[in-house]
């Protein structure tokens, strides 16, 4: 038998092999529907590596399982308290932002940011201690401002620490003007447990609303023009002549945090 | 189903595990595929042995995902390639046995080589594949020890 006669029976599969690998393309369809024979091979073939798993699993004892849940505890509760702390984080840092909303108002080199404390709270004494002092730059006599508006004034410095007395300590004078109309006038903090300031010997008929908003007049150098100092919440009569005038303060002092200790020349952009 | 097909069925079915095993996903390693179907082109009498080589590389194709007809094509040109000395290699050592596999191998491998390139468009050689042939060669005395031990070695007969 010469060479072409053994080749010739082999030809035909050759041409179809051939013919297969150029309809390539168009036959590899055909694995996605011989999935059900494949996927039992596969199975087959990775069994040796589960059985090895299972065998592995099974030979964990019960202590080291033990070990496993405790320690999982313990850092389900770090990470428990891991959120609180950022949940206070959370909370302190939209007080940041608030304050900084604030602080474009003023000129940047004029502020110290500063937080409380501790504070003093009683009928006679409304102060706070605050953890700027005059390493920060901190000086007597400059003004503090909050969020919404005026908080009050330093009195009082030490090297890290300064004194702040609220504007409605009764020892507390600031002078201040009606948005609406200008009048021009001074508040003085109330001698009682609440925060508020009063406004006396106002002539009996000047205009003045419950309601209308005070900012400071800029005329007694410690704080800068226009910022809101208090809201009118009640209008009296002392006496036939004078008006007795209760004001609540525009900053939530009991809910202060974070303030912006300014300078006395720290006047508005 | 006649006994020569019983043992190529158990060959290719081992031949297909070990392809699929992860420690055989290297480029020195053996070719299962054909070692398994030289041992039974050889060794079982088959009238149209092509035709077999066509089907079963197609099934291997299809299981390795690999080009349709790449394996069919290469081990069809091998089993002809072995045809050729089938006297000579029955009747042979496990020497001049182990050069016809690695000369098998190499055709087989140059084939599906050829493939790759036309394919792909671009030349390119990596001097590992080389090593394919050769742990082929040298496996082939070993398997040809252990399937020997099968009960249906006379499948032949």
């Amino acid at each position: 038998m010469n060479p072409q006669q053994r080749i010739q029976p082999h030809i035909l599969p050759i041409i179809l092999a051939l013919c297969v690998l150029w309809l390539s393309p168009s036959v590899a369809s055909i694995r996605g529907h011989l999935s059900f024979v494949i996927t039992p091979i596969y199975y087959l073939i990775e069994m040796p590596s589960h059985f090895y798993l299972w065998v592995q699993e099974q030979g964990q004892n019960k202590e080291k399982l033990l070990a496993q849940v405790r320690k999982i505890t313990h850092e389900n509760k770090a990470i428990k308290a891991q959120l609180q702390t950022l949940n206070a984080t959370l909370i302190e840092l939209k007080q940041l932002k608030k304050i900084l909303h604030t602080r474009y108002q003023i000129k940047r080199s004029n502020s110290i940011l500063a937080g409380v404390s501790s504070i003093a709270h009683s009928r006679f004494k409304k102060e706070f201690l605050i953890n700027k002092g005059s390493a920060d730059g901190v000086k007597i006599g400059q003004a503090v401002i909050g969020v919404s508006g005026v908080v009050g004034k330093i009195i009082d410095t030490t090297f890290n620490h300064a004194t702040l007395l609220n504007i409605t300590d009764p020892s507390h004078y600031i002078s201040i003007k009606n948005q609406r109309n200008n009048i021009r006038t001074i508040a003085q903090g109330v001698a009682t447990t609440k925060h508020q300031l009063q406004i006396n010997f106002l002539p009996a008929g000047i205009d003045i609303k419950v309601g209308d908003l005070f900012v400071t007049s800029g005329l007694d150098d410690s704080f800068p023009k226009g910022h809101p100092v208090a809201i009118v919440s009640d209008v009296t009569h002392q006496n036939s002549s004078f008006l007795l005038v209760y004001l609540n303060p525009v900053e939530n002092i009991e809910q202060l945090e974070f303030m912006l200790v300014i300078n006395n020349q720290g006047e508005p952009e | 189903m006649s006994s020569r097909y019983t043992l190529l069925a158990k060959l290719m079915a081992i031949a297909l595990i070990l392809n699929l095993l992860p420690i055989f996903a290297m480029a020195w390693s053996p070719m299962w595929l054909l070692l398994g179907f030289v041992y039974w082109l050889v060794y079982a009498q088959h009238p149209h042995p092509t035709y077999i080589a066509l089907l079963l590389g197609l099934f291997f194709d299809i299981m390795l995902e690999s080009l349709m007809g790449q394996n069919a094509l290469a081990l069809i040109v091998a089993s002809i390639f072995i045809l050729q000395f089938k006297q000579s290699f029955i009747f042979s050592n496990n020497t001049t046995a182990l050069v016809y596999v690695f000369g098998a191998s190499l055709v087989y491998l140059t084939i599906v080589y050829i493939i790759q390139i036309i394919h792909i468009g671009a030349w390119y050689f990596d001097g590992w594949f080389l090593l394919s042939p050769i742990t082929t060669a040298i496996l082939w005395p070993i398997i040809r020890i252990f399937i020997d031990t099968f009960p249906s070695k006379n499948a032949s007969e």
